[in-house]
């Protein structure tokens, strides 16, 4: 389960935790709203295509003419502000700046629209009634409020990338409003590495959603994935942004959405499944763990070991941890240890794992593939 | 704006802490003045102190011993601020001295009633 490891561990590292101002605030309906919803609203969003390059990206070079660009950045500051929980951070990014409706906001997450309503009004109240200020953080701050963003790119990027259900329309319209807000991002900061690495790594990923899915919605791995549909311009321009990193001389420990962009880009740049540079995968995957010492992370790193070295050396690894512990509930971990049963010759125990698995899938693609991989065990 | 910052900390501060303490609170208090922003703050006495008054519908109030709710860490003091927004509110909260060994400040907007 490579794939669904390498792109899916994320989510869970990136946890969800859990009305108009007074004159002269009355910016958030009026000057936000009309300036910049109406805007990007007019579009039509969910029948146009992700824009190939930043450049042919009009909106950005529009953007980049007036004041908008600061207002957006201002707009993003605030909903990304470090006093409200992530869930209303991302709820509020995606309505005021993506400019999503309440409908499409609701199926994307799969909610209820009242329930995004309430999250809504909860949140803007907040943001009136607390004085959270509508103006991009001085020096010091501005670290910390990019950092706070860039999760809920991220994690909008994930909402659509990996479907807990069929509402792929809207789910893929995720993706490309994360991206283009990553654009955003590095074109008014394109000093700040870890957006950047941001952005090539969303990029990675979204080149290879044509191969990721069967057209009934079943997971397709990556060992199986016709490579010739990924979206090479995609990967191009990742590259290009990858590059100007490494050019920066950066080094890899200093950024967690580097790393992960260093990772995708191995399996973007490898012609075939068995042509996949392992050794370097591990060792960034190392490198990921010693910044951050998560469960996840090490699942992840012991599902590249394993092509590294044998499916036997990391099912060893995954009881020396004690992994099962650490992850019971996560459903990527009885899906990735079943495939290393089944590659190990284990079938009794991989069909036990499959089943484990399968009963903690809602998605219904996702459900079919495990179906297909317990009929297929020896 | 005005912000009331509600100083929480646990009861169970070593005494030696507490005392080195006093003149770093003495000294924030200070800043806060000069800095113009202070409307008031007063410490409180701790909650075995406390009388909760507790009405019943359609009964007289009961008196309880004790705080309202009995939770690890107990409202200590507060201060009211005049800042800008809560950038700054939260600003002066974090440089509050309990801040630095664990403690914790809610900060909450005062209602502005509208005549």
């Amino acid at each position: 389960m490579e794939d669904a490891l390498q792109d899916a561990f994320e989510r869970a590292l990136h946890n969800w935790s859990g009305g108009s101002p007074r004159n002269p605030r009355g910016w958030l309906y009026t000057v936000a709203k009309n300036r910049i919803l109406d805007a990007l609203h007019s579009r039509k969003r969910l029948g146009e295509e992700l824009p190939e390059t930043a450049a042919s990206d009009s909106r950005i070079s529009d953007l980049e003419e007036g004041r908008t660009l600061d207002d957006q950045l201002r707009l993003i500051c605030l909903c990304c502000h470090p006093s409200l929980a992530t869930r209303p951070q991302t709820l509020l990014t995606l309505k005021l700046v993506a400019g999503l409706t309440v409908n499409e906001i609701a199926a994307a997450f799969v909610m209820k629209p009242k329930t995004v309503g309430q999250a809504l009004t909860r949140a803007k109240t907040k943001i009136r009634l607390a004085g959270i200020p509508y103006d991009i953080p001085d020096e010091g701050h501005l670290k910390g409020r990019l950092g706070t963003v860039r999760n809920v790119l991220y994690l909008t990027f994930n909402e659509g990338y990996h479907s807990n259900s069929d509402h792929s329309l809207y789910r893929v319209d995720l993706c490309r409003e994360a991206i283009r807000l990553a654009r955003l991002l590095t074109a008014i900061y394109p000093g700040d590495t870890e957006s950047v690495g941001l952005l090539a790594l969303m990029l990675y990923q979204h080149a290879r959603s044509p191969a990721r899915s069967t057209s009934d919605g079943r997971p397709v791995l990556l060992e199986h994935q016709n490579r010739g549909l990924w979206n090479m311009p995609m990967i191009q321009e990742a590259d290009g942004h990858y590059r100007r990193l490494a050019s920066k001389r950066i080094d890899h420990s200093e950024g967690w959405y580097i790393l992960h962009a260093a990772i995708a880009r191995e399996h973007a740049r490898a012609e075939t499944f068995s042509a996949t540079d392992w050794w370097r995968i591990c060792t960034l995957y190392s490198e990921l763990y010693i910044r951050k010492p998560d469960p996840v992370v090490l699942l992840a790193w012991i599902g590249a070991e394993s092509y590294r070295t044998s499916p036997e050396a990391a099912l060893d690894l995954m009881e020396v941890h004690h992994l099962e512990a650490h992850l019971t509930g996560y459903r990527w971990f009885y899906s990735t240890r079943a495939e290393l049963r089944r590659r190990a010759g284990r079938s009794l125990q991989a069909r036990s794992d499959f089943e484990k698995a399968l009963t903690m899938t809602p998605n219904p693609g996702e459900r079919r593939y495990l179906e297909d991989r317990i009929a297929n065990l020896d | 704006m005005r912000y009331m910052l509600l100083i929480y900390d646990s009861e169970n501060v070593d005494q030696e802490v507490m005392q080195n303490e006093f003149p770093q609170w003495m000294e924030y208090t200070r800043r806060l003045r000069e800095a113009g922003v202070m409307l008031g703050g007063e410490p409180l006495e701790p909650t075995p102190t406390a009388t909760t008054v507790r009405g019943k519908t359609g009964a007289a109030f009961e008196l309880t011993d004790g705080p309202y709710a009995e939770t690890k860490e107990a409202l200590g003091g507060y201060y009211m601020l005049e800042v800008p927004d809560l950038d700054k509110a939260v600003e002066w909260a974090g440089q509050m001295p309990h801040v630095g060994r664990g403690g914790s400040v809610e900060i909450r907007p005062i209602m502005e009633i509208e005549n």
